[in-house]
């Protein structure tokens, strides 16, 4: 890291442009000083922007078994790790980009637990100068190792069926994201942001009265013995 | 259902057999396959699908009189290049094509003749499409056919169609001949035609999809689906090419190809800095590509900035690298019932979260509308379209 007395800067998914990853199977370290040019990513590039198969170089695991290579860094909230992220984009590639609202910072507002059909793990909005999206954190982070950017990934939410994009963010592996304002000028604060945010994921996570949408509950889940998987009443 | 989708009752089914061979030879399967594919682009909930079988083999073909200003005739080049229907099956089956300069055997005063006499005997009833801009200079003459002026064939004809639709950016809004010094005073069609509803399908060229599905929605519900306040179907042009775009993830985590044939641009990053228009156009492109070769088949997925062709002020207006600047969705095309419930008015932001709501979700029009504005159940009923959903 750049001199960064340890912990002030939290984790940011390999963002930063001299972040360095160590993968947490085999210790190999990523340095974006170095790149890895033998595996398309040329001398200066952060983790955030590997190609995108690469693989770690020792042992072949996907980007989301990387973390923090200083090992007093300690391991970080997958939450607070995206807002330190898109706080590190918002400083380095967003800014002077005129698209955005500068009256708005990063922020997520209202992730909470939630199981979306089979797929476990923390939904929230994140407010950013020049985004609203909700996005899904999902609990198995090699979920969707194997979709691309932007592939449409379709998830059930209890107000209906929603395409969201898969999007790598780095260390954090690939997240499921779907745009809900792109035209953030419409707000004049902060906190207006933060309500509309508030207000779209009551409107996405409402369920209808009628017909009674089955929301899947969030049992602890047991580990799958042979002896669940085949005997009908085992718990 | 838990996945939010909505499927009609079987009753609607028809009779299976009359399905077989129907549009030309597609067998049962296929057509009803391609019908809920239509529903779909079009935002119904698949079992609309039914009705749109149903429909398209019972319905007398209605007659499409198709008439062609200053245009590239790329409109209807890209309509040539529909697999879903082919074109014979559109213009054999579908409608009744009676009218065409590019595309009819006739020519001379046979075709002329025949084109009187299909308005004579469909009067009232007919569609009538244009591609290509009214020419209005030198009282528009720079273009006649038939020795009459442009201005006059669109007037004649349009006083006895059904609707009226234009497609491509010429016939929508002017396209690219009525930018810059506009020499002939291209205009578009619904600045010639103001006494009856012009529905542009705008787009350079226009998705041919977008086109049939509009027709089909047309054959089947006897009238025309939800429009913006541009005359645009809301089931093409409701969301901004920016958040149904591929490259979108790219562009919130900050990646972006600065110069073609850079590292960015090799990894497929978001076409912004390069003068994307996305931000500002209303288009689905990214959703559902052109010419059935699959995903990926549109300009941003073949690495080129979209450049804004359906949009008016932006594409031929704008130079192709200057950056784009965003536009808001119009509050008037979001449901109004969120605030009133919260007894707030309704802010512009909380409009922009409902309307980007709206459309992400997935063939699930009934469900947004009960989910999101009770009185419009009743409106659902009789109007399916009538919801902003997508």
């Amino acid at each position: 890291m750049t001199g960064a007395p340890p912990n002030a800067d939290p984790f940011d998914a390999g963002f930063g442009a001299a972040t360095r990853l160590a993968c947490r199977d085999c210790g190999a370290v990523y340095d974006p000083a170095l790149g890895d040019p033998a595996r398309g990513a040329p001398v200066g590039t952060s983790f955030a922007r590997l190609p995108e198969r690469w693989a770690c170089p020792g042992c072949g695991a996907a980007p989301h078994r990387f973390g923090p290579a200083s090992a007093s860094a300690p391991e970080a909230e997958p939450t607070d790790t995206l807002i330190a992220a898109y706080h590190r984009v918002a400083a380095d590639a967003m800014s002077g980009v005129a698209i955005g609202n500068p009256a708005l910072s990063v922020e997520a507002v209202g992730f909470r637990a939630m199981t979306c059909g089979r797929v476990a793990g923390r939904i929230g909005c994140v407010v950013a100068p020049w985004f609203l999206n909700a996005v899904m954190l999902p609990d198995d982070a090699a979920r969707w190792t194997a979709a691309r950017d932007g592939d449409a990934l379709a998830l059930s939410l209890p107000s209906g069926a929603y395409r969201f994009n898969a999007a790598r963010m780095g260390a954090l592996g690939t997240l499921a994201v779907m745009p809900l304002v792109s035209d953030m000028a419409v707000f004049a604060t902060q906190a207006e942001a933060r309500d509309a945010a508030t207000l779209a994921l009551d409107a996405l996570l409402q369920t209808n009265a009628a017909p009674p949408v089955e929301t899947a509950p969030a049992k602890p889940k047991s580990a799958l013995s042979r002896r669940a998987l085949f005997g009908r009443g085992a718990a | 259902m838990p996945d939010g989708q909505v499927v009609n009752d079987a009753e609607h089914i028809g009779d299976l057999e009359s399905y077989e061979n129907a549009l030309a030879g597609l067998n049962r399967r296929d057509f009803l396959a391609y019908c809920t594919g239509v529903a779909a682009t079009l935002g119904l909930e698949p079992g609309f699908g039914v009705s749109i079988a149903n429909a398209a083999v019972a319905a007398p073909r209605p007659t499409v009189i198709w008439l062609s200003g200053q245009a590239c005739t790329g409109c209807t080049e890209t309509l040539l290049r529909t697999n879903h229907p082919t074109l014979e099956t559109l213009i054999l089956d579908t409608i009744s094509l009676d009218y065409n300069e590019t595309l009819m055997t006739g020519s001379g005063h046979q075709a002329e003749n025949w084109k009187q006499q299909a308005m004579k005997a469909n009067w009232g009833k007919y569609l009538m499409v244009t591609d290509g801009s009214v020419p209005t200079g030198a009282g528009g003459n720079y273009c006649r056919v038939a020795g009459k002026t442009y201005i006059e064939a669109v007037k004649d004809c349009a006083a006895g169609a059904a609707a009226v639709i234009s497609i491509g950016s010429c016939s929508s809004w002017g396209g690219w001949v009525s930018t810059g010094v506009n020499p002939t005073g291209a205009k578009g069609l619904n600045e010639i035609i103001t006494d009856k509803p012009v529905v542009t399908i705008p787009g350079c060229p226009p998705n041919p999809y977008n086109f049939l599905s509009l027709v089909l929605h047309f054959v089947t519900f006897g009238k025309l689906p939800a429009l913006d306040d541009k005359m645009r179907p809301k089931f093409a042009y409701g969301r901004l090419i920016h958040e149904n775009c591929e490259r979108r993830p790219h562009f919130d985590a900050g990646r972006f190809a600065m110069e073609f044939g850079d590292y960015g641009h090799r990894q497929g990053y978001c076409l912004y800095k390069l003068g994307c228009k996305g931000p500002e156009t209303y288009h689905n492109c990214p959703s559902i590509g052109f010419n059935d070769v699959g995903q990926g088949t549109w300009p941003v997925g073949t690495g080129h900035p979209c450049f804004g062709c359906s949009e008016k002020g932006v594409g031929f207006t704008k130079s192709i690298h200057e950056l784009a600047t965003l536009k808001s969705v119009a509050p008037p095309n979001t449901y109004p019932a969120v605030a009133t419930e919260k007894g707030q008015g309704m802010t512009p932001g909380a409009a922009a979260v409902v309307a980007g709501i709206a459309g992400a979700a997935i063939g699930a029009g009934a469900v947004i509308a009960g989910r999101l504005g009770k009185q419009d159940a009743n409106a659902e009923r009789d109007a399916p379209t009538d919801s902003d959903a997508k």
